[in-house]
């Protein structure tokens, strides 16, 4: 399996454990990662929501360079994945919009042919690799932790496209954490969003959205969140002090972690290089259980 | 039929029925039985968990054969919905089916004592013994035959009336069809188009009437009206009058009743009858029809108007399809003509209910709610009708200047419904329309013989009336002896010694079954007697005997009832 | 030629459509897939609107049918060839067995209790299971075990010959084949009734993955008196009395998304759900119900006396705004319902300890073969399509073949039977009443 890698704008800009975490065990499972020559932003959110042509414009853009190198592309970002998939259907259904932006791209010497398939991580690790190739990666199982699964809604709700799980039920990073040796349970708020996509419009918005949702994970006895897209990490880690304020409780402590973490950690591998030190939330007592073993 | 041997002590079978737990899990019941055992006259007592099963009913049949039993007592549920069914296994083992008893330990017994199993299991006891002690008075009897009339009175010449008549007039029946109008047709030669196919109701209608026409087993009397009907099942004496005088009698056999209903005019609401710009629905269908609509921008119509209220808690079931069939051709005819329509439930139904939706509302019709406590305002502001409406769709008040306000009102019962009813003894409900036996029968009704179909009975639309004067005509053609209401034996007879020739019974008899004879004394047809016991019980001369429920038989129950000791 | 009728379908049409026939002297086959006759009804608790006992008001029905001289049932058959045209159908049954030989069967149980192999039990809605023989329900018409050849050890080729050990009088017979009966009827009766929506593929409400939320055939079997737990209305999570319960009106039906549900509406779901509502208030006099609606259905004789009943007697509350999802607490497992309240505009949650989905009513899967079989056509929506209602009433599109009930479209009970007379009198109409003429 081979992939070009499309970490996008967020996971560059701060959410380097994620990446790291990435290449560390993609790899390890077989899943040989490309890097992108000349890669931009896909142009969501900001273009989508005012410019759509030009949005339009850089995702088919980022797909015709995956095209050019014959790879699939793997986002990293939820956001980037609905994306692309998107665009691919305007395009499709679109001929003369689509030709338009070919007329642009071949300025670059790039077409974009819309045959490129979108990978999704979870659909890599769970459908390509498959749970039980990564079960028996596992050597550091993480026994006893009971984790709150966060798909996040841009993979789950693609309004009629194809989606990465079921949007009603997604169980497939139920699946891999399970494949890790964790406990897993269905909670109501497990399809809620994370807010972060009022975090221009309205950020106290934001923060209650995702501090309900974190209260509920508490109430429920998770040990911790996971998840798979830098958007959602970035407001239930990064910004758990803030959700804190904006909540009025102090207590409101969540371990939150990427899956791929999670992975690097049950495989074995040394924190350090999961990025694990950029979690601004209270990992370190999960931490410890899990190298305990 | 085997009729059994007149004994002095006839041998008595009793069947004590668990029901399942309804009864097994409150009554005692091997106790009961071996109770039974030590009653006098039982020569035979078991028990069942379902007696009224294809198995429990073998064996009771079984037992009647191999321990020759001339009486049976069943101690289970109630004999309105179960007597049919035990006296069925009598006469299946050559038993009369009038020699059944039914003690009725559920609804009676084991339901409402649930609480207190051993005081139930006493009561128990107490009426196994009451029904053993009338069971062995039971005489047998047979029931009279009576010959297929040929005859067959639909009153009411609509659509329901008519395809009740032509599928009667196809099995070889003689229909004598009587309509009040001058022709026939009823509601439907009113209407514009019928909803969902949107064909012409007077083309509709036509094809129904020409078959009618044509049909040599159909007599019309149009302009006519029924004045009185004496009689009963299979010899109804009919009397028709035209123009104020009686012009024909016939002699049925039975009677349907097809008089439709009519349309609410409801004078004073939403300004109805105050302004000609505010009409029913069935004003807008006759200006459908004469394409009386010049000048006609806006049209609002009002759903619920008169019904679903207070005064007529019903819905009138075709109100929601006429509007949205009307508003659907409103805007057919002219783009520029607005519909709105004002709801407060849509009741559209059944598999047409989606396409007639979706129909209207493509056709631009707007659709808006109100609730039961802000109900629309029909003003007239300035010359013009203002229609006023509170929508919690969008928590705002909408005004509509309107040059056609058309309120949907219900159908309501005919004015000579209550007089057919009071002539042929039929009940009615709250509102006027006939009311029908029982929800698992509901075309037969109170009176034998004589039947409703059509809006007469409860609102409905043109699909439905046909079907229903259809299925009426099944059970006119029916030729068994009633089978209605677990019908028992119990008959009246009247002692022509005793009989003062008072007449209190015959003005009493629900069911017309007595006459004054030649001399003054009353006699009874017990083919017609419902055995209901009104004579009996207001006979002065105690001159009446209700068989079935003889002095005799009501008193050995009550001194069963009383003396608990088993005596044997 | 004695003339006589084919119905096809056992329910409460079948049987009325059968006993008018009988009852004027016609001849009827009375062909029915089941081992027993009663169709849906039966396994209903109540009737609406009059609140009656359905199984309590059926089987008298069910019996004098059974027993009718007139009358032939065939249980556990079905139609596989029509050939011929009005007047004159050739019909092909195929009977299959019961591996009971009911002449000799006392119904003692023995078979039934000595059975190794348990299976869900689907006249229980699942709830309980029976034995591979078994007899359907305490009131099953006829009262007679049959082996259930799918689950059976002794057909899986396991050798299995327990029940005819322990049979006292010899009453099973493995070895009965199925029988090919050929009739010859002037016109034929369809009567094949409905079936109920699976609210699974509307993944928002959670039907299969949350245990309390339950359909209405489930429902009834819960509340019924001869149900899996006696008329208790215990949620299937943990046996808890459900005290707080909601109705969630038109799951299925009025839907226009694309490949999920039916776009019309079943008719008679909003009177189910309030006497079903009505049934919960009068058992539980302190529990808490509430029905979440989009239009009140009301139209026939009595229905809006029942929804005033249960909401301004009984304290039904009834909420106008279809909810957007159920969501489960993993421990407790009560329902989290959000929804609008349309009247008012606010927003809220509902928590509940069981919530039943008013599924709509489709046309049965077989439809598609038994429409083959007579030649007949399907209409959108696969209910048998009658071409003309209006001129040609209860007429499928081949001559002879008629239709009641709910085959042709949802409807309930009292039409249904009003329709399975009508249609016994289009089925003879044209030809002329059989000799014995005497009686009433």
């Amino acid at each position: 399996m081979k992939y070009a890698l499309f970490p996008g704008c967020t996971v560059q800009a701060d959410q380097f454990g994620y990446e790291a975490s990435a290449r560390e065990v993609l790899p390890r499972l077989g899943v040989e990662l490309v890097d992108m020559e000349g890669s931009s932003c896909c142009g969501f959110p900001a273009f989508s929501s005012i410019y759509p042509s030009a949005w339009f414009y850089l995702s088919a853009r980022n797909m015709a360079i995956a095209e050019s190198m014959g790879l699939d592309l793997l986002p990293l970002c939820n956001g980037c994945h609905l994306s692309f998939v998107e665009t691919k259907h305007h395009l499709e259904v679109n001929p003369r919009l689509k030709e338009s932006i070919n007329e642009n791209l071949r300025r670059e010497g790039l077409t974009y042919t819309g045959d490129v398939k979108i990978a999704h991580i979870l659909e890599v690790l769970h459908d390509a690799v498959g749970v039980e190739k990564i079960g028996a990666s596992v050597k550091r199982p993480i026994g006893g932790l009971k984790f709150a699964t966060h798909p996040g809604c841009h993979a789950i709700r693609s309004g009629g496209l194809d989606h990465t799980d079921d949007p009603e039920n997604p169980q497939k990073l139920d699946d891999l954490m399970r494949a890790l040796g964790a406990d897993v349970m269905d909670y109501p708020e497990k399809t809620d969003c994370c807010g972060s996509s009022l975090a221009i419009a309205s950020g106290k918005t934001t923060l209650m959205i995702a501090g309900e949702k974190l209260q509920s994970v508490k109430k429920l006895g998770f040990d911790g969140l996971v998840t798979v897209c830098p958007f959602c990490f970035k407001v239930f880690d990064n910004r758990q002090r803030a959700i804190q304020a904006a909540m009025g409780d102090r207590s409101l402590n969540v371990p939150v972690f990427y899956y791929t973490q999670l992975l690097g950690l049950a495989m074995g591998l040394e924190p350090e290089k999961l990025g694990l030190e950029l979690n601004l939330s209270p990992i370190d007592p999960i931490l410890e259980k899990i190298l305990e073993g | 039929m085997n009729m059994s041997a007149e004994s002095s002590s006839p041998r008595v079978g009793v069947f004590v029925c668990r029901c399942g737990v309804d009864i097994g899990d409150v009554i005692d019941v091997p106790a009961l039985v071996e109770y039974a055992k030590k009653v006098q006259g039982v020569a035979y007592a078991t028990e069942d968990s379902f007696a009224c099963s294809t198995s429990g009913l073998e064996k009771i049949e079984d037992a009647i054969k191999r321990h020759n039993l001339e009486r049976l007592v069943v101690a289970a549920c109630t004999p309105r919905t179960h007597e049919a069914i035990f006296q069925s296994a009598c006469e299946r083992s050559g038993l009369n089916k009038y020699l059944v008893e039914m003690a009725n330990i559920r609804e009676q017994c084991s339901w409402v004592h649930r609480d207190d199993s051993q005081a139930a299991t006493e009561k128990a006891k107490d009426l196994v013994r009451m029904a053993v002690a009338k069971a062995r008075l039971l005489q047998p009897w047979k029931e009279p035959e009576i010959k297929v009339n040929p005859n067959i009175l639909v009153v009411g010449g609509g659509v329901s009336g008519l395809s009740s008549a032509l599928s009667l007039a196809d099995l070889g029946f003689k229909i004598y069809l009587v309509e009040k109008e001058a022709e026939l047709g009823g509601m439907l030669k009113s209407l514009h188009k019928l909803s969902p196919t949107m064909r012409d109701s007077s083309e509709s209608l036509e094809s129904m009437l020409r078959l009618v026409e044509q049909n040599p087993n159909i007599e019309i009397h149009t302009s006519s009206r029924v004045k009185s009907v004496e009689g009963a099942i299979s010899n109804f004496e009919v009397e028709i009058e035209s123009d104020g005088k009686v012009v024909e009698r016939f002699n049925v056999g039975r009677i349907i009743v097809a008089i439709g209903a009519e349309i609410l005019k409801p004078h004073g609401l939403y300004g109805y009858g105050h302004d000609k710009r505010i009409i029913i629905q069935l004003d807008l269908e006759e200006k459908l029809k004469n394409n009386d609509l010049k000048g006609v921008g806006t049209v609002v119509m009002i759903q619920c108007a008169g019904s679903r209220n207070d005064e007529r808690p019903y819905c009138s079931r075709i109100c929601c399809n006429t509007a949205l069939k009307n508003a659907q051709i409103l805007r057919e005819l002219s783009p520029d003509i607005d519909v709105y329509i004002i709801y407060k439930d849509l009741i559209t139904y059944g598999v047409e209910s989606s396409a007639l939706e979706l129909n209207t509302k493509r056709r631009g019709v707007k659709l808006i709610r109100y609730r039961d406590e802000s109900p629309p305002e029909v003003a007239i502001e300035d010359g013009s009708v203002v229609v006023k409406v509170f929508s919690p769709t969008i928590n705002e008040e909408m005004t509509f200047r309107a040059d056609l306000v058309v309120l949907s009102t219900p159908l309501v019962p005919r004015g000579e419904a209550s007089e057919l009813a009071r002539m042929l003894k039929l009940p009615q409900d709250p509102f006027g329309f006939f009311k029908e036996a029982h929800q698992l029968s509901p075309l037969d009704f109170a009176t034998e013989g004589v039947y409703v179909c059509g809006t007469a009975r409860a609102p409905k639309d043109a699909v439905e009336s046909i079907s229903e004067g259809l299925g009426v005509g099944s059970k006119a053609a029916e030729y068994k002896f009633s089978r209605i209401r677990g019908r028992g034996a119990a008959f009246a007879e009247i002692n022509e010694k005793k009989c003062s020739g008072c007449g209190i019974c015959i003005e009493l008899c629900p069911y017309n079954a007595i006459r004054k004879d030649e001399i003054g004394i009353s006699r009874t047809d017990s083919a017609l007697c419902g055995g209901c016991g009104v004579c009996a019980a207001s006979c002065p001369e105690r001159a009446i005997t209700i068989h079935h429920f003889t002095d005799d038989q009501l008193e050995a129950q009550l001194l069963a009832a009383i003396d608990r000791r088993p005596r044997k | 030629m004695d003339e006589s009728v084919l119905v096809i379908g056992g329910g409460v049409a079948g049987i009325q459509a059968s006993l008018d026939l009988a009852n004027r002297g016609i001849k009827v086959h009375l062909v029915e897939k089941a081992p027993f006759i009663g169709g849906v009804m039966a396994q209903l608790d109540k009737t609406f609107p009059t609140m009656n006992c359905c199984i309590c008001i059926l089987e008298p029905k069910m019996i004098e049918c059974y027993r009718h001289p007139k009358i032939t049932v065939h249980t556990l058959s079905e139609v596989t060839e029509v050939g011929g045209s009005k007047g004159n159908f050739k019909v092909k049954v195929i009977e299959r067995p019961r591996f009971v030989d009911t002449s000799r069967c006392t119904r003692c149980g023995a078979c039934i209790e000595k059975c190794p192999v348990t299976v869900p039990d689907e006249f229980q809605a699942g709830f309980e299971s029976r034995k591979a023989i078994y007899i359907p329900f305490p009131q099953a018409v006829p009262y007679a075990p049959s082996i259930d050849k799918g689950s059976c050890l002794h057909f899986g080729g396991g050798g299995c010959i327990v029940c005819e050990e322990a049979c006292p009088t010899g009453a099973i017979k493995y070895e009965q084949d199925p029988r090919t009966v050929s009739l010859n009827v002037s016109s034929i009766i369809v009567a094949t009734g409905f079936e109920q929506y699976d609210p699974k593929e509307m993944g928002e409400y959670g039907y299969k993955r949350y245990d309390n939320v339950i359909t209405p055939l489930e429902f009834e079997r819960l509340v019924s008196p001869y149900g899996p737990t006696g008329g208790e209305l215990t949620r299937p999570s943990d046996g808890k009395i459900a005290k707080r319960i909601a109705f969630i009106q038109c799951v299925g039906s009025r839907s226009h998304r694309p490949g999920i549900g039916v776009p019309y509406c079943s008719g008679i779901c909003c009177m189910y759900a309030a006497k079903e509502a009505v049934t919960i208030k009068e058992k539980y006099p302190d529990s808490e119900v509430t029905i979440f609606y989009i239009d009140i259905k009301a139209f026939s004789r009595d229905f809006q006396n029942l929804i005033n009943k249960a909401r301004d007697e009984m304290g039904v509350e009834y909420i106008r705004g279809k909810p957007g999802e159920i969501r489960e607490n993993p421990l407790t497992k009560d329902l989290y319902i959000w929804y609008e309240d349309t009247d008012t505009g606010e927003i809220g949650r509902k928590e509940v300890d069981l919530a039943i989905l008013s599924a709509a009513l489709l046309p049965r899967n077989e439809n598609t073969r038994l429409a083959q079989v007579l030649g007949v056509d399907l209409d959108e929506f696969g209910f048998f399509k009658v071409e003309d209602p209006f001129l040609s009433s209860l007429e499928t599109t081949r001559d002879g073949i008629y239709v009641c009930g709910c085959c042709h479209g949802p409807r309930d009970i009292s039409n249904s039977v009003v329709e399975a007379s009508a249609a016994a009198m289009k089925a003879t109409t044209g030809t002329r009443l059989t000799a014995e003429g005497s009686g009433g």
